[in-house]
């Protein structure tokens, strides 16, 4: 229930190469933003500073006005969820939640109170006495979750908390957060590395490149219009064209090739990218270009071709239903309108 | 085939426990004894041997000190250990192979030369009255015991559920004794049953370091028997056997079964 930002952080271990550059995000109140970056990219670091458990090299850190870049990690009221969800498997469910409260020596009658209410919103109430070992890991997740909400905390930062569950079980608990999410308006800070995973539930993502924020636009325009070649090719852009030169406004030229665009850029465009899927298969004819298939694959909706072009090597997606042999050529054009200019 | 190899584990499995034992039932028959040596199999019954015991001050006292100094130096072990272990496993500390290794080498040395070099140092260049000596040698002997056990329960302990309770409001040290300390609470109640039996039964270090003011109780049985072969010390022996049965029983009631056995990781 506040707002997050970050100005400036900047990490470094050691006398290493540092692990964040500056890096600045703002967060508006009872929003889901996800850190998303391969391993590496520095948003579990990030997280971990926000959290307080690491110290950041420099820079600030505010929820609401109230900058808590040195304060200690038990004062900052900020709730973390792991990913190996870091039960205390001394307790049993409910007093792994009541742990919070105690701390805040809360009345008993209040704790008892309010983790009854919680683990009822989490639907954990038949497992109250039960020990963390003799639960599920989608139980777990949910204790987790519990444990860190109900001390109402002005963050909740979660720290890839499905990457332990199997792909059904995953799916349901996202969803589970984000209702969650929603239901209590709690500012929340979501890291992982799926994509699809942190498009579903977030309200904007931030995507993370060695230590810097590459794009940080809502999950939509993330898709559609990838700022850097970096987060094209991270959420499934998989054609990179070099341009070699502006024929016209709207036209580039690709190897021998001119290729047309709909989307003007402000500076010149250094690479064309589409997706494998929004390269129109066609009969041979003018206009058409061509190419041999050298790999095929088969990704169940589709296959996916790599094909031999006077552009050069393209992924090209074609229909189930008619099969083009490895050898064999494949006549396709690039539709203006998915063509992607990219300054970077 | 199965069966037959069934067979041969169990004749090699009743011979290995006779062996073990074999020699404490003997020692447990022959504390009742008639005869004024230890003699098997025995003419008469007598407890007299027990009463015996009494008699003889340097068990009486003996016990008492070794009593003690196994409780201290097992409770110092810890004391020192535990914090020791914590440091060594959460925090970065530079050269830790080494502060390991140096914490589990007086396992590497044979107790005999440790008992030597502290008479050496201690007794002999510091002056160093007996029993502060005794219990510094018996501190040696059991840190390496904390140390051992406790590591490798801390290192199957996930650092995240510390890191968590720090999230909700608590403070380091506060966290170490509500989630960290519970949670090792297994492997330290074996190191110290460990510690304690251990410094209870040492010999070699305390060979060196007693003296006529200062005697201590398996020191003192190997004395009377250089000097009276009698029942006395079979008698005591099988005391000794239910104080040590008596402590175990006590830490499967404390610990559930296999505590010992299993190392201490969280139960």
């Amino acid at each position: 229930m506040a707002r997050l930002t970050l100005e400036n952080l900047a990490m470094t271990y050691g006398h290493g190469d540092p692990v964040l550059h500056d890096l600045s995000l703002a967060v508006a109140d009872g929003q889901l933003v996800s850190l998303l970056g391969p391993s590496g990219s520095g948003k579990t670091t990030t997280l971990r500073i926000i959290a307080g458990l690491l110290q950041q090299t420099s820079g600030t850190i505010k929820v609401d006005d109230d900058d808590i870049s040195r304060v200690p990690v038990y004062k900052r009221g900020l709730s973390m969820v792991f990913q190996s969800y870091a039960l205390f498997p001394h307790l049993t469910v409910f007093a792994n939640v009541a742990y919070g409260l105690k701390r805040q020596r809360i009345s008993k009658a209040e704790t008892t109170q309010r983790v009854t209410a919680m683990l009822a919103t989490t639907g954990l109430n038949d497992l109250a006495e039960r020990y963390p070992q003799e639960l599920s890991g989608g139980q777990q997740q949910r204790v987790a979750l519990a444990r860190a909400l109900v001390v109402d905390p002005r963050l909740l930062l979660l720290d890839e908390p499905l990457s332990n569950l199997d792909a059904k079980l995953r799916v349901s608990m996202r969803e589970e957060i984000r209702r969650l999410q929603l239901q209590l308006h709690t500012t929340t800070i979501f890291v992982t590395h799926d994509q699809e995973e942190c498009f579903a539930i977030s309200d904007k993502v931030a995507v993370l490149n060695q230590g810097k924020i590459e794009q940080y636009a809502a999950p939509e325009e993330i898709y559609h219009h990838p700022a850097t070649e970096f987060v094209a090719r991270f959420i499934g852009f998989e054609n990179f064209l070099p341009v070699n030169g502006t024929v016209a406004d709207h036209a580039y030229r690709v190897g021998d090739q001119t290729v047309r665009v709909n989307v003007a850029t402000d500076g010149a465009a250094k690479v064309l990218t589409i997706r494998p899927n929004q390269i129109r298969l066609v009969p041979e004819g003018p206009e058409v270009l061509s190419g041999q298939v050298t790999i095929r694959t088969y990704l169940g909706s589709a296959y996916r071709y790599t094909v031999d072009s006077p552009l050069g090597a393209l992924q090209i997606d074609g229909p189930t239903e008619a099969p083009v042999a490895v050898g064999a050529p494949l006549h396709f054009t690039l539709p203006a309108e998915h063509l992607l200019p990219l300054e970077a | 085939m199965l069966d037959r190899h069934n067979r041969v584990l169990q004749i090699i499995g009743v011979i290995v426990l006779a062996l073990l034992i074999l020699p404490l039932g003997i020692v447990v028959v022959t504390s009742f004894g008639t005869e004024a040596t230890i003699s098997f199999p025995i003419k008469g019954f007598t407890l007299a041997w027990y009463a015996n015991i009494w008699t003889q001050p340097a068990f009486v006292s003996g016990f008492q000190s070794s009593l003690t100094i196994a409780l201290l130096a097992s409770l110092l072990a810890l004391l020192i250990g535990v914090p020791a272990v914590y440091a060594l496993t959460r925090f970065n500390i530079p050269k830790q192979g080494w502060f390991q290794t140096l914490f589990l080498s007086p396992t590497l040395i044979p107790e005999i030369v440790i008992g030597f070099a502290l008479y050496q140092t201690l007794v002999i260049s510091w002056r160093l009255p007996l029993w502060p000596s005794l219990l510094i040698g018996h501190l040696l002997l059991c840190l390496p015991y904390v140390i051992r056990l406790v590591t490798s329960s801390m290192l199957h302990l996930d650092p995240h559920i510390e890191e968590a309770a720090w999230t909700l409001g608590t403070s380091r040290p506060h966290a170490f004794f509500t989630i960290v300390l519970p949670n090792i609470r297994t492997s330290i109640v074996a190191a110290f049953m460990l510690c304690f039996i251990n410094s209870f039964n040492n010999i070699p270090i305390s060979l060196f370091l007693n003296g006529p003011s200062q005697n201590m109780l398996p020191t003192a049985i190997l004395n009377y028997l250089q000097n009276n072969y009698d029942p006395t010390v079979s008698a005591l022996s099988v005391l000794l056997m239910l104080f040590t049965a008596a402590l175990m029983i006590l830490m499967e009631r404390l610990l559930g079964v296999g505590a010992l056995t299993t190392t201490g990781t969280n139960a």
